[in-house]
């Protein structure tokens, strides 16, 4: 589904040049649940911002399920952002003046679709995370747990295939954080395409894989039962 | 006709209203009378001839017309004499002298209101769009494109467009009675007028408003979403 090829990203700051990706050569299949760690500073937001399409500087080559990104112009790359991907944030993003159901429905209010079909589709996923209840309160009235359940749900409405998580549990107690990676588990079994960042241990164990960066390198692939994918740069 | 004080006089047609010694001031009764019937030793002709304006129509320069003119009346009127000799466009210039002054003033308050108005607005609109960087950030990220977040801000501006438009435009209506002294050639109450004025300071407003509305859609989301 995913495959980078050679991609590098760096911030010109004066005359020096820090660099956050470095050759970074990566293949993420359909289905796959995939957990991006490492150090503060290690790269792992900035390689989720090149997945999500949010950032256009860097170089390489980017594929996503057979489609140059590399190639595209910035209005293209956010087309096939609005499709296909959804992104969970740590501190929620929810807009404070919009309701829960509100929230949800943003992001299918930039795709053209008639007001009762997106109705349609906030009412089923507020069912499908049981916060029907809470589909009129505003993000201030709701505990962070139902906050990120409201940003999963907001992430996922409009069924994109690739979700990808960026610290998502960070602000969340233990467990909270155990029902939304509960949560991303049953996603992914029906068939989203999970890439998370985060520090925790126990939630990389709700994955299949595992991802290390370092000082932007790649330096470690395995699979959650820690047996090698591929080898390490 | 009637006979009278000034002797039997005959009125042989009714004019319009003209305007007088000022553009601003309404027309007041007025009588014309033909100096060449005017005889002497009678009261009409004292009058007459205490205070004489003549017009002089002519194809030479008003310099040597003037030259000619003393001339002549000295030839006629030895003891007569020529004051505040002007062409008819001076006079015409000089009735509404003032008012064209004050128009001129009011042309540069007024322009001056629309650009402190146009800056109160762009500067409104860039705080309100440095206060909801995070927002548009999301909105981004979520797949908003940047026409939609245009349309956003200049909503914003425009709402307040509207309303500082309807009730300028209906106090403006209810003040034009009081500024009616000063108005000539337009009605108080002109449909065109108060329609060109509209459509000029909601101009001015868009353009204001839209150089914070484009920044608002090139906002960077990683920058906007980090800053949390």
């Amino acid at each position: 589904m995913i495959e980078l090829k050679n991609v590098e990203r760096s911030y010109k700051t004066g005359h020096t040049e820090t660099w956050v990706l470095r050759r970074v050569d990566l293949t993420i299949r359909e289905g796959e649940f995939v957990t991006v760690m490492g150090p503060s500073g290690a790269g792992k937001s900035s390689l989720l911002n090149v997945l999500a399409l949010l950032d256009d500087g860097w170089q390489g080559e980017y594929w996503f399920a057979g489609t140059p990104v590399h190639s595209l112009n910035r209005k293209q790359r956010a087309d096939l952002a609005r499709q296909r991907i959804g992104m969970v944030f740590q501190s929620y993003h929810l807009l404070d003046d919009l309701t829960v159901a509100e929230n949800i429905d943003l992001p299918l209010s930039y795709k053209n679709l008639p007001a009762k079909q997106r109705a349609g589709m906030v009412a089923d996923i507020l069912d499908r995370f049981q916060i029907v209840a809470k589909k009129e309160l505003f993000p201030n009235q709701l505990s962070g747990g139902q906050q990120q359940l409201v940003g999963i749900a907001r992430a996922v409405v409009h069924a994109p295939s690739l979700l990808l998580a960026d610290e998502p549990t960070g602000n969340l107690h233990s467990t909270q954080a155990r029902e939304i990676m509960e949560l991303f588990r049953e996603l992914n079994r029906q068939g989203t395409t999970i890439v998370q960042v985060t520090h925790s241990e126990e939630n990389a164990r709700y994955g299949t894989r595992i991802l290390e960066l370092h000082d932007g390198w790649l330096t470690r692939d395995v699979a959650v039962d820690s047996s090698v994918i591929t080898g390490a740069q | 006709m009637g006979k009278g004080r000034f002797g039997e006089i005959r009125i042989i047609g009714v004019i319009g209203d003209t305007k007088q010694t000022s553009l601003a001031q309404a027309t007041k009764p007025e009588i014309y009378f033909c100096l060449a019937q005017t005889e002497p030793g009678t009261p009409v002709y004292g009058i007459v001839t205490a205070f004489t304006q003549v017009a002089i129509r002519a194809a030479v320069p008003a310099d040597s017309l003037r030259v000619q003119f003393d001339k002549a009346l000295h030839e006629v009127a030895p003891e007569a004499t020529t004051t505040k000799v002007m062409t008819i466009g001076q006079a015409v210039e000089d009735s509404y002298g003032s008012q064209t002054l004050m128009a001129r003033l009011l042309e540069s308050f007024a322009g001056l209101a629309l650009l402190i108005a146009c800056v109160g607005l762009y500067g409104l609109l860039s705080f309100t769009v440095a206060q909801r960087t995070r927002e548009i950030g999301v909105r981004i990220a979520l797949g908003a494109p940047q026409g939609n977040i245009i349309h956003l801000i200049l909503r914003r501006a425009l709402t307040l467009v509207a309303i500082g438009l309807a009730l300028g435009c209906s106090l403006a209506w209810f003040a034009t009675k009081l500024a009616g002294s000063y108005i000539f050639g337009v009605k108080p109450h002109d449909g065109f007028t108060f329609t060109a004025v509209a459509l000029l300071l909601a101009a001015a407003s868009v353009l204001a408003a839209w150089l914070p509305a484009r920044r608002a859609a090139q906002v960077d989301p990683i920058l906007a979403l980090r800053s949390e």
